[in-house]
């Protein structure tokens, strides 16, 4: 089937583009929809190396964590490595997560990004503190405790092909130091963002977390009683397929100058499961360019337990951003999507 | 935050100094054994009547401070009193364990008080070098820049514990100080107001008899690395008329013995009731002294120093257990009663010999070898004398919170931390309802995705215990990680969080 023809100036015929938009459009909602339909039974399998799927970024959650079709993001970065093109200026970002109290969690994401003719190549670094646990062995009273984190460091790059799709890479390197267990090994994102000049709608497509199993060792705390077999073992890497659909509501309908609104449909799978999605669904208005409003709908699939038995964690997320000059500022709020309470997030940047 | 409690503290001990300048000044050491880790969940000293027991810092357990090796793997109060606490009309011998060197689940203070922090209501501790202390510390009552009080009591004995008892209805007020002085750099006063709470937890209270109070501890004097802990021993030591219970590594001639070789003392400060008992044990089978008694009324037997029991100075071979008990006197119901004792370390005065027997006749507060040690337990009496004897009780000390179950009490459920921790196979949490109400019990992962139920229904008041075997709902052996343990009534939560090795 022939998709398109390219001119020989290397554009897509004129002619050609609504009936590909439209097929590509279709695909991608029937992708978004089916697997809220058919979910299968939950392994359980896919709860692990949570440092490598944990949100991050206070604009993405503003917006119920729904950023893959958003070009010039560099928050989008951990999501879809492509939404770090279209970025106009050099950008720096700091973002925060705090997790529920209950939890105990926070984790800190910092990326740059610099714009050059042959592209954007980008750099950013994950944190995750699951905070102080305590050790016990015969009774609960605690014989010590130890500090768990993971991080994550990556190098990305994006750019543009044809004026109309954006594709991004990246190459990150995962360590997780779970005091019984520890892990390190490299992955890859991969992404795409198709955004045609012509059409109010950005389809985009990732696959994270792509690369060798990891290998898992012993840590420096033994497990009471035994338990640290001193053998190597592998576990997968949560590969993750995130499909999103955006919309530019400012090319439907009369906006003011300065004003704009979007609206944005993901869904992410485990790639070995794809029967368990979650969906994100958000919009963001944007006023006098200076201050953007957000919110969102969170749906989450939970591998833990069965269909039907609460198998849904479904949420919401608002969230306020202030730019500036040059230097921005978001914060933003899940609400009800843990059940162990509402998390907060943060960020600041600047764009030079 | 530990930077800044840590600088405060210093700065406390600048402008200290000063204002207790004399003969004996009094300023607290924060690093030494009498601190505790505010920013822990766990405290290294006064948690719950066991101090120096902290295995997961290999600094924590020291005595002094700074140390190599442990000197005190873990120490502890015993409590034991004749009562009629099942109101039949015949007395009971009971004991109260706030450290049982045997079996560390074996304890009757409130379990898990520990894992619960410094602010669990059920479990109180002040630290006055905590800005969110110090409104509870009149500056006029405080003798150094850190103080530790720690209230804890047995009312709710029967929970964790490994055999069947009942509370003998004491409540703790501890108060511990350490000192920095040339004379006085090793050793920490604790000081110990006992409340008899018998009728606070049963309707009429009783007379407690015979109560003896004392600290058993678990001494591992491991100069050498290659040193034995099967090398300590004991002995008492009369120092000015009035015995200590002396602790040391008896083989000094071990192979590659490094640092300064030395002397332990647990000093007796305040004992009103003019007795003091020393006794070694052993928690191993087989030794020639006596096995760490495992019930109420041999526990007390050992404490009160009441036949039948094992001669009590023996030689090494063994994994010591130290004992010393001071008694009796009787404490009716809501009365209070004081005792205070120092633990003390001195080098040894010169080289000692190859082997230091306890039964050595030379072995008396004249030995050339115990001549520091001998200083420092008079340093400490005269210090404990001239600044401390005169302190008020806890019990009118504006900033405490007075006797009863205090407002932790009243909350509907509490969950302990999981033990063990981490673990592969199976993890057991125990918890406890004080009202009755709709419990769930339930476990999520970090993300706050419930992984699996493991209690769900009406619990009338008690304690309760429940088992995960690291699966979920579907019986999916679920990854290694945090998971978050909650226990769930109308009222509130309570949570620990566990670590799920693969």
């Amino acid at each position: 089937m022939i998709l398109a023809t390219v001119s020989p100036g290397g554009q897509i015929r004129a002619s050609m583009r609504p009936a590909i938009f439209s097929c590509l459009t279709a695909l991608v909602l029937a992708a978004l929809i089916a697997p809220t339909s058919a979910r299968g039974q939950g392994n359980g399998e896919n709860g692990g190396l949570v440092g490598l799927t944990l949100p991050l970024g206070a604009r993405p959650l503003g917006q119920g964590r729904a950023i893959a079709a958003v070009r010039g993001e560099l928050q989008g970065v951990p999501y879809n490595p492509a939404t770090q093109s279209g970025l106009e200026r050099g950008s720096l970002t700091y973002s925060r997560f705090e997790g529920a109290d209950l939890a105990d969690l926070n984790s800190n994401y910092i990326a740059g990004a610099y714009v050059a003719t042959w592209g954007t190549i980008g750099a950013h670094f994950v944190y995750h503190d699951f905070g102080d646990v305590p050790l016990t062995d015969t009774s609960p009273t605690p014989v010590g405790s130890i500090d768990l984190n993971e991080s994550v460091i990556g190098v990305t790059y994006a750019n543009q092909w044809r004026d109309e799709l954006d594709y991004g890479v990246t190459f990150k390197w995962y360590s997780s130091d779970l005091g019984v267990v520890e892990a390190s090994g490299p992955a890859f994102d991969f992404g795409v963002l198709y955004a045609p000049r012509d059409v109010p709608v950005h389809l985009a497509a990732a696959v994270r977390n792509v690369g060798p199993n990891l290998d898992l060792e012993d840590g420096s705390v033994a497990v009471p009683g035994g338990g640290s077999s001193g053998a190597v073992r592998e576990e997968q890497l949560p590969t993750r397929i995130r499909i999103g659909v955006g919309v530019n509501l400012n090319d439907l309908f009369s906006v003011p100058e300065g004003y704009g609104a979007s609206l944005l449909f993901d869904v992410e799978t485990d790639a070995r499961e794809i029967s368990t999605a979650s969906q994100h669904f958000g919009g963001a208005v944007t006023l006098r360019e200076v201050v953007t409003v957000r919110a969102g709908i969170v749906s989450i699939d939970n591998p833990f337990v069965d269909e039907g038995d609460g198998n849904r964690q479904i949420g919401g997320s608002f969230g306020i951003g202030i730019y500036y000059q040059g230097f921005e500022a978001d914060i933003a709020r899940e609400v009800s999507v843990s059940e162990l309470g509402d998390e907060t997030h943060f960020a600041v940047g600047w764009r030079f | 935050m530990p930077q800044l409690n840590k600088i405060a503290i210093l700065c406390g001990l600048l402008f200290a100094l000063p204002a207790t300048a004399g003969a004996q000044k009094l300023t607290m050491s924060f690093n030494s054994l009498a601190a505790h880790d505010t920013n822990r969940a766990f405290l290294r000293v006064s948690n719950r009547g066991g101090f120096g027991l902290a295995l997961g810092d290999a600094d924590a357990g020291n005595f002094p401070e700074g140390t190599l090796n442990r000197y005190i793997f873990g120490a502890g109060l015993w409590i034991g009193g004749i009562g009629d606490v099942d109101d039949n009309g015949q007395p009971d011998r009971i004991t109260t364990i706030g450290y049982n060197p045997s079996n560390l689940s074996d304890l009757e203070w409130i379990e898990g008080a520990v894992g619960f922090g410094r602010n669990d209501s059920r479990f109180r501790v002040l630290d006055s070098s905590n800005p969110a202390d110090q409104a509870d510390f009149p500056a006029t009552l405080l003798v150094a820049p850190q103080e530790l009080f720690a209230v804890y009591g047995d009312r709710f004995s029967t929970f964790g514990t490994g055999q069947a008892s009942v509370p003998l209805g004491v409540e703790v007020r501890q108060r511990s100080f350490a000192f920095t002085e040339v004379d006085l750099n090793t050793a920490v006063i604790f000081q110990w107001d006992f409340l008899n709470i018998s009728d606070q937890i049963r309707d009429t209270g009783y007379t407690i008899e015979d109560l003896w109070t004392g600290i058993v501890l678990d001494p591992d004097i491991q100069v050498s690395p290659v040193g034995s802990v099967l090398d300590d021993t004991a002995a008492p030591l009369t120092v000015d008329g009035e015995e200590v219970l002396l602790i040391w590594d008896s083989d000094f001639s071990e192979p590659a013995f490094e640092g300064t070789p030395g002397f332990m003392a647990v000093v007796p400060l305040v004992n009103p009731g003019g007795q003091t008992t020393i006794t070694q044990m052993t928690s191993q089978f087989g030794a020639d002294v006596r096995i760490v008694p495992a019930n109420d009324a041999d526990q007390y037997d050992t404490l009160a120093g009441i036949a039948p029991r094992d001669p009590t100075i023996v030689e090494p071979g063994f994994d010591l257990r130290a004992l010393i008990g001071w008694g009796a006197i009787d404490l009716a119901p809501g009365a209070v009663h004081r005792t205070a004792a120092a633990f003390v370390w001195a080098d040894a005065a010169g080289d000692p010999p190859s082997f230091l027997s306890p039964l050595d006749p030379a072995l008396d507060e004249s030995l050339p070898l115990l001549t520091d040690l001998v200083a420092a337990v008079r340093s400490v009496r005269d210090a404990y004398d001239q600044q401390l004897a005169g302190l008020p009780a806890l019990l009118d000390f504006p900033g405490d919170p007075g006797p009863g179950p205090g407002p932790g009490a009243s909350e509907p459920g509490v969950v302990l931390q999981n033990f063990p921790n981490p673990f592969t196979d199976q993890t057991t949490i125990q918890y406890s309802i004080v009202d009755a109400a709709e419990v769930q019990l339930k476990v999520f992962d970090i993300t706050g995705r419930e992984v699996t139920t493991l209690a769900d229904g009406f619990l009338e008041p008690g304690e309760y215990s429940a088992s995960w075997d690291g699966r979920s709902t579907l019986g999916v052996d679920v990854p290694a990680g945090v998971y978050v343990i909650q226990l769930v009534t109308p009222a509130g939560t309570s949570t620990v969080r566990g670590l799920k090795a693969r």
